[in-house]
């Protein structure tokens, strides 16, 4: 690479995209589930999936730390899957921003799908449409806000994660030294002119992306007025 | 032809139901809010998992006692509901459309110019549907109902919130549809008026349990309104079906013309008893066969093969009427 200092970019935008491509599969269901569901453990559900909203990242970072090591469920099932631990590795990133980020995906999907209500898909059932009509005639044109908001939330929350990252990934040059890690490092080594760069690119970033996010949602708006 | 006998169990509502629906027919479902007349509609829909018992639809199970059940996707048939609701992103004549598309029948260009043409939709067609008033949006889940080419028509209270102007439109649009398509349908009211103008037979619901059915004009002799089925012979007669007497109507309703199917509505109190036939006190004299009984807080008697409900009070051997435009309604 002719940036070697930009590689960390590179990790950041490979996390975050992995990251959103999970929570899409994941999370998706799960928003599913908290709109329509009326089991009595619902309320249960929705409380973890906010956690990550409230715990310091540290925290987080620490138990899913714990939970990785070699030595337990997940680390075994993990190791005996992929012949690697999970702990320090990309793949750990990506599980830990996934639940780091799994509110930001899941809560405005879940508003959405609960805006379009139940009444909705009993209409489609009743026309005809099998679940899966639903979904791609219904559920998907309907809610297209809903997913392109939680998408660009979710990627853009993992981009600004550190704390998490810090605590699971260890900091490997390359695999999983993210951006944030790598200002850090900078700032620590008075390195400030890399500093400059690497935080002027996620600061423009964050902002163009945010300008999007509210640009999209206020058209949306006119056209609904 | 679709027969159920069902239940299910709610907070506050155990609901026990049987019935049967004839092609052409339509069932009248009367009964206050909270009754379980919505629900039954429901359950027909496949719409309530909660519900037990049997629906056959032509003889093909929607849902047996061994707990069998077609999903609600693969029943064929329509439920309009109070409030229907329509695909925002999908244009008006895309909603339409949308549950023949679903299961997969070819447009049929002729259904779709009389849904138009009976629904008055034509100008709808190019208007966005977050935009539609009341009526249009009946009319159009009518329109879509009927489209998607059920095998049973579920009318939730469509009527509710329009003016009776446009309520009595929109049940000429279903009676003139009754006649062409036939479709099987339960109508839910609670207003006797629209059961009087629609039904063919009635049910009685009180915090969900279903009477067994009447003919509507039985039902109604019993809450004080007449309801005599016949055909516009010409201009200003109308021949009864229950004993081919004629009845002269004082002029000829809009709308109608000779040949028509037509019911007659008349309330008890629009009848005058008197103890003999006085020339030119009304258009129609007819000489009670029989005693009044009571019936409610009503009087019932005989005229021939006609049973008449008469006003409470009244004493004489002979029903004095007159026929007005708005007696008659196209059936």
């Amino acid at each position: 690479m002719d940036f070697p200092g930009l590689t960390p970019l590179l990790v950041t935008a490979q996390l975050s995209a992995v990251t959103t491509l999970v929570l899409i599969l994941i999370g998706t269901p799960l928003a599913w589930w908290l709109s329509f569901s009326r089991n009595r453990f619902r309320p249960a559900v929705e409380a973890v999936v906010a956690m990550p909203l409230v715990l310091p990242p540290t925290v987080l970072g620490f138990y899913l730390l714990l939970a990785m090591a070699p030595d337990t469920v997940l680390g075994r099932g993990w190791f005996a899957l992929t012949g690697t631990t999970l702990a320090f590795s990309f793949s750990g990133l990506v599980v830990a921003s996934a639940i780091y980020s799994l509110p930001f995906y899941v809560q405005p999907l879940t508003a959405a799908f609960s805006r379009l209500g139940r009444e909705t898909l009993e209409t489609a059932a009743n026309l005809g449409a099998s679940p899966t009509a639903t979904f791609l005639r219904v559920v998907l044109p309907q809610c297209r806000q809903g997913f392109v908001v939680a998408s660009i939330l979710a990627f853009a929350h993992t981009v600004g994660e550190f704390g998490v990252v810090l605590m699971v990934g260890g900091n490997i040059p390359g695999v999983t030294r993210v951006a944030s890690i790598a200002v850090y490092d900078h700032v620590e080594a008075l390195q400030l002119t890399e500093a400059h760069v690497l935080s002027a690119i996620l600061l423009v970033f964050s902002f163009i992306v945010l300008l999007i996010v509210y640009v999209y949602l206020g058209r949306r708006r006119a056209m609904l007025a | 032809m679709i027969d159920w006998t069902v239940e299910v169990d709610f907070p506050g509502l155990a609901l026990r139901a049987e019935g049967i629906v004839g092609a052409g027919e339509v069932l009248g479902i009367h009964g206050p809010s909270g009754s379980g007349k919505s629900t039954l509609l429901r359950i027909l829909a496949g719409l309530e998992p909660g519900a037990r018992g049997e629906i056959r639809v032509h003889g093909t199970p929607w849902m047996g006692r061994d707990g069998q059940t077609v999903p609600a996707y693969r029943r064929r048939c329509a439920l309009v509901a109070q409030r229907p609701i329509f695909f925002d992103h999908l244009d008006v004549r895309d909603n339409l459309a949308f549950g023949r598309r679903r299961r997969g029948l070819p447009d049929d260009a002729r259904l779709f110019d009389l849904l138009l043409d009976v629904l008055h939709l034509d100008d709808l067609l190019r208007t966005d549907v977050t935009r539609l008033s009341g009526g249009e949006m009946q009319r159009l889940a009518i329109a879509r109902a009927l489209y998607s080419a059920p095998d049973i028509l579920l009318l939730d209270e469509p009527l509710t919130g329009l003016d009776d102007d446009r309520k009595q439109r929109i049940v000429d649009c279903l009676l003139r549809l009754r006649g062409e398509l036939r479709t099987p349908t339960l109508f839910v009211s609670h207003h006797v008026q629209e059961h009087a103008w629609m039904s063919d037979r009635m049910v009685f619901v009180d915090r969900g349990r279903f009477s067994e059915s009447f003919d509507v004009g039985a039902a109604l002799r019993e809450r004080g309104l007449n309801v005599l089925d016949g055909l516009l012979v010409d201009d200003d007669s109308v021949r009864l079906d229950v004993d081919e007497r004629i009845l002269r109507v004082r002029e000829r309703p809009p709308g109608l013309v000779p040949g028509d199917r037509v019911r007659i509505l008349l309330p008890a109190e629009q009848i005058l008893l008197a103890d003999h036939s006085v020339t030119g006190l009304a258009d129609q004299a007819l000489e009670l066969t029989s005693s009044p009984t009571r019936l409610g807080d009503h009087l019932e008697a005989s005229v021939g093969r006609l049973t008449l409900v008469l006003p409470a009070g009244s004493r004489g051997r002979t029903a004095h009427f007159n026929l007005h435009p708005h007696n008659l309604r196209r059936l």
